[in-house]
Parts: structure tokens; C-alpha cells; sequence
């Protein structure tokens, strides 16, 4: 009961504490993005977009005056704000509809591949990194430990082309682009279909961090091995397993979490560059072209959605570790 | 035309990165026997002889969803690419580039050039049954001029355009505030149906506008459904004013990544294919890709250029004969046929090589490093110190080029001009910069040289980029228009004010060629190559057709509408995994 409460406790104090910090992080972006130079406009001010004439110096004036461009960056901040404070995330300079409608597409496809991704490291990092431990040196142990380095150190847009071309062009295995078929299929048809195309590209997103958290897993677990009380729980005659879920197992998994919660914003940063590869329609293919536009509005809200999302992957790994190790609660 | 950045440096950018790894530069363009490429030129005569059936799906790809399908305030050319088919222009270019009627069917110019009448269609109808009216056009410049409309790309037209007037159900007179000769491709303006875009009490009702999404239009093609992310698919309007088009479906799939555009046209998912030379190379050995592939190459409507900034920090580019030896001294070819493997085209100016503004005397600069340096040496520059560069009044010819830094091939360019320089002892470092300071700079003057890319307008027009006056900054910093490398010549300034309103095109061309003469003569830029196009479409696809004008497969009129399958290969069922 005792435990529940403080569990709680803790969970309130973290989320309270999430608040000033994503206005910090917000802020901190948001004066980033309005140093940087340019404008939704300045484009087609400086006339490259069409090809004789620029956009007359006065038109371009009243427009940023409509849109309260003219004004410091700090009295933008504070509209936008306000605005998020009204729920609404605003309306987009390129796509001329609110940017919520927007996100709301994207989103569900960015979630689905971060999900994919994270359940694949996971996935391949246990068994990897658990077999690696208990046949510490061997076989296998040297080979993945190779293979995993090999494939965290190849850039991610290189290991992308590589599986479009074997599995995508070669064997003609699996979709290579998109999120659905040409010809859609409705319900449990339409969910296989989605998952297969999203195999690739999850993959290509999930094997940094599959290497990285298998070989870290790999060797808490021999930390685990070597200490004082598993010798002596071994010496007092507990059985493998016992000791090995009791005394093993279980320490060496808060790392393995904390990671895990850590390694969100990575995955994050990844989609941009993996969603276009694969024309994702996730929030990643969004973001790289709101930013060469200076679609403000959708710059900030992914940036705000990017920070609740790591945000709240912190709180994750700090509440599983907690609930891993009661001594965090504190 | 419009460009952003993800239409044309990322597509290089991708391209080139393959182009890019083998540059041993023995290539030659007609080795291979295996596949053909049409040039702009004729079509193989099979395919002409035989009557176009109805029925089929083309699928191309889109390097990035669209942001609107309103074409007034679309900024993007993938809008383009799809509203065009749904709505229909005043008038368009032909293959040729000559102006053919569209929604007009045919146009008297009077009072000096000042103003136009338009004589509309009268059989043409909106997609949801409306008759399409006078009406709509004196709308749509209406909406193009509102205040509250979000259409920065048209604000320089609405700026022109005194007032547009209805004489009666099918006749528009429209007015511009002084003869304007190049007012006809204002008028590739898409019209929009007044009937959605008004409100009851007579308001505009542009930038949220639902139907912006889902248009009505007096196309060829009507729009049927948008997957956010994924696809745009139109479907044939069996009311179009010319008859039915003969493809069923177009369907426009979002696929950013040029590689992956490939694989798709290579398992047979999609119907087009943009190809990287390096690309094309691998192509051409695949028998899967050979089996299906109609291969086109031609130009494109962009030059790259490097400008020399006359009033820069420094005052080197002053002097006529310091561009002009720098000309002299690029290997403009070299970078061609090494980087480029071949597919690109030497030019002289900002005109269309070959298109009516061009004048066809005027040779490229030669590729000539000893006459730079003579010339360098006329200007008073030596290497006094003999460290290798040269010098004057104990000034090292040192600068630096600007360039987009997403552009990878500029890089790669630049990397053999700056060692073309080296031979003529001038001594060129690099700058790149992401894409929107690289415009804050240039369109502020802050630059000594610069590398990019610039499309040619529908008309020829080249009064921003060289009168004097386009020239002044004004109070805020930022340019009052395009001559970034402040060219000036009275000279010049007579002729650009003269073919601006000269409304004979005959005259109007003589005035354009001796600019053109005068551009050859003073170098503000150097002007580089024209890089061509290569486009792979399924062999299913009949009566495909580029331009000649650099309007490539679909910006012309009526391009696309053409295009038909034969009855039996219309089940367009994606080939399976190609195995060897």
C-alpha cells in the first residue's frame, strides 16, 4: 500500500515538473527558429520561385504584418502560447489548414514506427545480449557483438537503400514505400498491410539501438555475474534458475529500461531521416519539409510533441526503474 | 514556373551522390547500343500509327505531398503537378513554346499593348455541372488581387494588372497599368469556379476554403481522393470541353527518395522514373529495367550560373575583363562530362538555347585558361610575390563562393572550379550555407560569388536580373529585386525598358538578342550548363512526347492529355520481385 502511494507520489512530482521544462524547451526552440534566417515568405521575396520577378516588397511587408512576423520573437512566443493555451496548435503556412488536423494523420504513423522499432532493439537486444553473457567469449558472442557494431556504425540512409534493394527489389519480399497498398484493404487486412510496409523502415530505424542496448544488457548482465552476493548466493546451493531471475536478472534490468526510455528522442531524430527514405507518412516527413519551408507552425508543434514524447519516455524509464528498484522511489 | 527547394537541389542532391562516385569521366553518351533515348525530337513511328484507346492508369510519383491543390496559393511545383490537371489556364505553352488558348479560345491585344480581350469558351462546364462564365475569370483575378489572400507567387501579376472587366457571358477585357509585353504569361493563370470561392455576401473565401482540398475544376481530370502522406488519384472527365483524355486514372504517389522511386518504376509500381546519370549507367545493364523503360532525355527549363558580385566587399568583379576571364578559365564542359556523365548543355545566357529569345549566334564562352590569365594580366593582376596567386597593389585575388549546402553537387562542382582558378592563380574558397541564408545573403548583396540554379520564366524577360535600378537595397536590407550582382549599364537599361513594352514579337526578338549580345559581351555571371533531364516511363505508356522547350514530359499543353495504353496491357498488376 505504502508502496503504491509513493509510487504515486513520485509519478505526480515528475509530471509536475515536466511542465516548466517543456516551456523551457519550447522557448529555448522557439528562439532558435526565429534567429534562424528567413521566413515562410522570404522565399518567394528573394524571387527563385518564380523564375522573371520576386514578390513586390510591399506585398511582402503586409503579409508578414498579417501574420505578425514583424513583430520580436518573444511577443510571437507569447501568441503562439497562447494560442496552445486556447488548443490550437495553428494553421500552416504551406498546407494552409490547422496544423492539428495535420499532426492527427501523422501521428498514429510515426507512433506505429517508433513502437515497431523499439519492440524490434528490444527484441533482438535481449536474446543477444543474454546469450552473448552466459557464453561470454564464444561463438556467438564475438559474431553478434561484430554484426550488432557493424550495423549501429553503417548510416542509417546506406542501410535503408541496402534492404530496399534486397528485400524490396530482389526477392520482392516486402513494400519498400508508403504506409498502405495501392489497392486498400479494410480491417485485419488493412492492419497486416500497414505493419508489413512498416517492416523496413522499423527495422532500419531500430538497429542502432538494438546493437547498443544489446551490448549494454550484455554486459550489466556479467557485472550482475561477477558481484559478491550472486557468488555467495551460488556457494549457498540456490538453484540456477532462482538465482538467476532473483540475483541476475532483475538488477540488470533497470539500465536495460532507463535506456529503453532514453533511446525515444533518438528514435525521434531518426524518423526524419528514415520516413522520407520509405515515404512514411509519419511526422518526420513532415518536419524535415516544415523546416527548409519555415512552416513555424509546424515546426513548434513537432517540436513540442518531440519533447512531450522524450519527455514522457524519461518518466517511463524513471517509473520502471522505480518499480524495478524500490530504492529509486526516494 | 514555380520551384522550391525539394524540386530541384534535393533531387540533384540525390541524383549526383550516385553520379558522383564514379567519375572517371571515359564515359560517352552513345556507347551502349541497348536502349535509345528520345530526345526532344520525333517519336519512333510504331507508336504514332496506331488509333489511342481509352482506359489505363498512369502513376508518377511526387517528390512531396502537395501543400494545396488551389492554384493560386500554391507555392510548391508538386501542386503544380497535380492541380493542372484538374483546372484549366487562360492560355498555355504548346510543346513549342508558343501560347495556344485554353479556357480562351482566342485573344485580341489593343491600345498599345495595355489591354487585352479574351474571348471565352462557351461549352466548357465546372465538374460538378456548373457552366463555367465570364464570371469566374473577372473572379479569379479578383480573388488573385485580395488584400487577405495568402498568393505571394501571383502578388507580382495582381501588382500589374490595372482591372479586369466582364464585356459580356464570354468576353474579359483586361487592363494592365502600362503596356506590358510579356502579359501573356500572366495569363497561365488556372481559374478557379467563383461559385465555391465566394461567399454569399460576395466575400473571398481563399486560404481555408475546403474545396482547396478536394477541387472542382474545368480540367481534364476531376479530382477523386487525397491519402494524406500517400497518394492523389484524379479520374478522367468524360465532359471535357476537347473530349474525354484517354487515361482513365492518374495517380500521383508520394515517394520523396529518388532511390526509392527507382525500385518502385523498377517493380513496376509506378510509370515514371526520374534517373541520376550514374542511375542510368546501372539501368542500362538491368535487363528488368531495359524490358520496360522508354528512356527520354531533354532539357530542362534551369541553368546553374555563378555571379560576380560588382559591388561586393571586394572590387575585383568590377572589371569586365576579370568576369570574363573567370568564364574563360571554368571548365564548364569538364564538369559535364565528368560529374554529369554528358547529360548537360553548355549555355551563354539566361535564355532558352534554341527558344526564340536566344540569340543562336552567340557561342558559349570557350574554355580558355590562357586568355584568362592575359586578361587578368590587362587588369593589372600578377603574381608580384610568386606564392602562386596573384596579386595587385599588394591584394591577393582571394574570394569566396556561396553555394546551398543541401546541393551536394555544387560542392562537387566547385571542387573542380576551384582548381580550374588555381591554374590562373586565383584563389576561390567555399562557403556553403543551408538554403534560407543562402537566400538572406545573395538577396542582400552579401556575397562576393555565389553558385545557383535559376528557371527560366514562361516569358523571356530579363529586366530584374539586369536593370540598374533592380539593383538598390532598400531601407530594410533586403533587395529591390533580382540584380543581386549590381549590373549596371545604361545601355542595357534603354533595351530592357524597350522589349518590355515592345509587343511585336519579331522586334521584341531583335531587342532581346542584342541583350543577350551585351550579357556575352560584360559576363555579370558566368553562365554554366543546363543540365538535362533523364525520364524513364513504362513502355505501356503510348504517345509520350517532352518538349522542346524545357517543358519536359507534362508542363505543356495539352502533353499528357495525349498519352493512352493499348486495351491489353491496361491491367497495370505490378510485376512481381525481379529475379535474375
Amino acid at each position: 500500500m505504502k508502496a503504491t502511494t509513493g509510487l504515486i507520489a513520485f509519478t505526480f512530482r515528475r509530471t509536475l515538473l515536466a511542465v516548466p521544462t517543456l516551456i523551457l524547451i519550447t522557448m529555448l526552440i522557439f528562439a532558435v527558429m526565429k534567429l534562424a534566417p528567413g521566413n515562410p515568405f522570404s522565399a518567394l521575396r528573394a524571387g527563385r520561385q518564380r523564375a522573371t520577378e520576386a514578390m513586390p516588397h510591399s506585398d511582402y511587408q503586409s503579409m508578414l504584418h498579417r501574420y505578425g512576423l514583424d513583430r520580436p520573437w518573444y511577443l510571437q512566443y507569447e501568441s503562439w502560447l497562447s494560442t496552445l493555451l486556447h488548443g490550437s496548435l495553428g494553421i500552416s503556412f504551406s498546407e494552409h489548414r490547422p496544423v492539428l488536423d495535420i499532426l492527427k494523420e501523422r501521428l498514429p504513423y510515426t507512433l506505429l514506427l517508433n513502437g515497431l522499432a523499439l519492440l524490434f532493439a528490444v527484441a533482438t537486444a535481449f536474446p543477444a545480449g543474454l546469450i552473448g553473457a552466459l557464453r561470454k567469449g564464444g561463438r556467438f558472442d564475438r559474431w553478434s557483438g561484430v554484426l550488432l557494431y557493424g550495423l549501429y556504425s553503417v548510416p542509417a540512409y546506406w542501410l535503408a537503400v541496402l534492404l530496399i534493394i534486397a528485400f524490396g527489389v530482389k526477392l520482392g519480399w516486402l513494400p519498400f514505400y508508403g504506409a498502405h497498398s495501392v489497392v486498400e484493404s479494410a480491417g485485419l487486412r488493412g492492419v497486416f498491410d500497414v505493419l508489413k510496409h512498416a517492416i523496413l523502415p522499423a527495422i532500419t530505424l531500430g538497429v542502432g539501438a538494438a546493437a547498443f542496448l544489446s551490448r549494454f544488457f550484455r554486459s550489466s548482465l556479467l557485472e550482475a555475474l561477477g558481484a559478491d552476493h550472486v557468488r555467495t548466493a551460488r556457494a549457498k546451493g540456490l538453484s540456477p534458475v532462482k538465482l538467476f531471475t532473483r540475483h541476475i536478472f532483475r538488477p540488470s534490468l533497470v539500465p536495460l529500461i532507463t535506456l529503453a526510455g532514453l533511446l525515444v528522442p533518438e528514435l525521434v531524430a531518426g524518423s526524419v531521416v528514415i520516413e522520407p527514405i520509405f515515404a512514411w507518412p509519419g511526422i518526420g516527413t513532415l518536419y524535415l519539409h516544415a523546416i527548409y519551408s519555415r512552416d513555424y507552425p509546424v515546426i513548434m508543434s513537432v517540436a513540442l510533441l518531440g519533447a512531450v514524447m522524450v519527455l514522457a519516455g524519461t518518466l517511463a524509464a524513471d517509473l520502471g526503474c522505480a518499480v524495478a528498484d524500490p530504492r529509486l522511489r526516494s | 514556373m514555380l520551384r522550391t527547394l525539394s524540386g530541384w537541389l534535393l533531387v540533384l542532391t540525390a541524383a549526383l551522390t550516385l553520379a558522383g562516385c564514379k567519375s572517371g569521366g571515359n564515359r560517352t553518351r552513345s556507347t551502349d547500343g541497348a536502349m535509345k533515348i528520345e530526345g526532344s525530337g520525333r517519336l519512333p513511328p510504331a507508336s504514332r500509327r496506331r488509333t489511342p484507346q481509352n482506359g489505363g492508369v498512369f502513376r508518377r510519383p511526387l517528390a512531396a505531398e502537395p501543400g494545396t491543390l488551389n492554384p493560386l496559393l500554391a507555392t510548391d511545383q508538386v501542386s503544380y503537378l497535380v492541380y493542372k490537371w484538374i483546372y484549366d489556364p487562360l492560355v498555355d505553352m504548346d510543346r513549342d513554346q508558343h501560347f495556344v488558348g485554353v479556357l480562351a479560345r482566342s485573344w485580341e491585344i489593343s491600345d498599345g499593348g495595355r489591354q487585352m480581350t479574351l474571348h471565352l469558351r462557351k461549352n466548357v462546364r465546372w465538374h460538378d455541372g456548373v457552366p463555367f462564365t465570364a464570371d469566374d475569370v473577372v473572379f479569379t483575378f479578383r480573388a488573385m488581387a485580395g488584400k487577405n489572400v495568402d498568393d505571394p507567387a501571383w502578388k507580382g501579376v495582381a501588382d500589374r494588372i490595372a482591372h479586369v472587366r466582364k464585356l459580356d457571358r464570354w468576353t474579359v477585357l483586361i487592363e494592365w497599368k502600362k503596356p506590358y509585353a510579356p502579359g501573356l504569361a500572366d495569363l497561365i493563370l488556372y481559374i478557379l469556379p467563383r461559385h465555391l470561392y465566394e461567399t454569399d455576401k460576395g466575400d473571398l473565401n481563399l486560404n481555408d476554403n475546403p474545396w482547396n482540398f478536394k477541387p472542382i475544376g474545368t480540367g481534364p481530370y476531376e479530382f477523386e481522393s487525397w491519402q494524406r502522406g500517400q497518394s492523389i488519384t484524379l479520374k478522367a472527365n468524360p465532359h471535357y470541353f476537347k473530349g474525354r483524355p484517354h487515361l482513365d486514372r492518374l495517380v500521383f504517389r508520394i515517394l520523396p527518395d529518388s532511390q526509392s522511386q527507382y525500385a518502385a518504376f523498377l517493380t513496376g509500381h509506378l510509370d515514371l522514373a526520374r534517373l541520376s546519370p550514374g542511375l542510368l549507367a546501372k539501368a542500362r545493364t538491368d535487363p528488368s529495367f531495359v524490358g520496360h523503360a522508354h528512356l527520354f532525355e531533354y532539357m530542362s527549363r534551369e541553368f546553374f550560373y555563378m555571379a560576380w558580385n560588382e559591388n561586393g566587399s571586394n572590387p575585383f568583379f568590377r572589371d569586365r575583363r576579370v568576369r570574363l576571364a573567370m568564364t574563360l578559365a571554368l571548365d564548364r564542359k569538364g564538369v559535364v562530362e565528368h560529374l554529369l556523365h554528358g547529360h548537360g548543355v553548355l549555355c551563354s545566357g539566361p535564355f532558352f538555347p534554341g527558344g526564340w529569345a536566344a540569340d543562336p549566334a552567340i557561342a558559349p564562352v570557350p574554355f580558355d585558361p590562357a586568355r584568362a590569365r592575359r586578361l587578368l594580366r590587362q587588369a593589372g593582376w600578377r603574381d608580384s610575390d610568386g606564392d602562386g596567386w596573384l596579386d595587385r597593389e599588394g591584394r591577393r585575388f582571394e574570394f569566396t563562393c556561396l553555394y546551398p549546402e543541401e546541393a551536394d553537387a555544387f560542392r562537387r562542382f566547385l571542387a573542380l572550379f576551384q582548381q580550374d582558378l588555381k591554374q590562373v592563380g586565383v584563389k576561390m574558397d567555399l562557403a556553403p550555407l543551408e538554403w534560407n541564408t543562402f537566400l538572406q545573403r545573395t538577396s542582400q548583396h552579401r556575397f562576393e560569388a555565389y553558385l545557383s540554379g535559376y528557371t527560366m520564366g514562361d516569358d523571356p524577360n530579363p529586366y530584374a536580373m539586369y536593370d540598374s535600378r533592380e539593383a538598390a537595397i532598400l531601407p530594410d536590407g533586403s533587395a529591390a529585386g533580382a540584380n543581386d550582382v549590381s549590373y549596371s549599364n545604361p545601355q542595357m537599361d534603354a533595351l530592357l525598358k524597350a522589349q518590355l513594352v515592345e509587343m511585336n514579337r519579331r522586334r521584341r526578338q531583335k531587342l532581346l538578342w542584342k541583350i543577350h549580345d551585351i550579357i556575352a559581351r560584360d559576363q555579370p555571371q558566368s553562365f554554366l550548363f543546363i543540365p538535362t533531364t533523364l525520364a524513364a516511363v513504362d513502355k505501356r505508356i503510348q504517345d509520350v512526347e517532352p518538349s522542346s522547350a524545357g517543358y519536359g514530359l507534362f508542363s505543356w499543353y495539352p502533353s499528357a492529355l495525349r498519352w493512352w495504353v493499348p486495351a491489353r496491357l491496361q491491367e497495370a498488376a505490378p510485376r512481381p520481385g525481379e529475379k535474375k
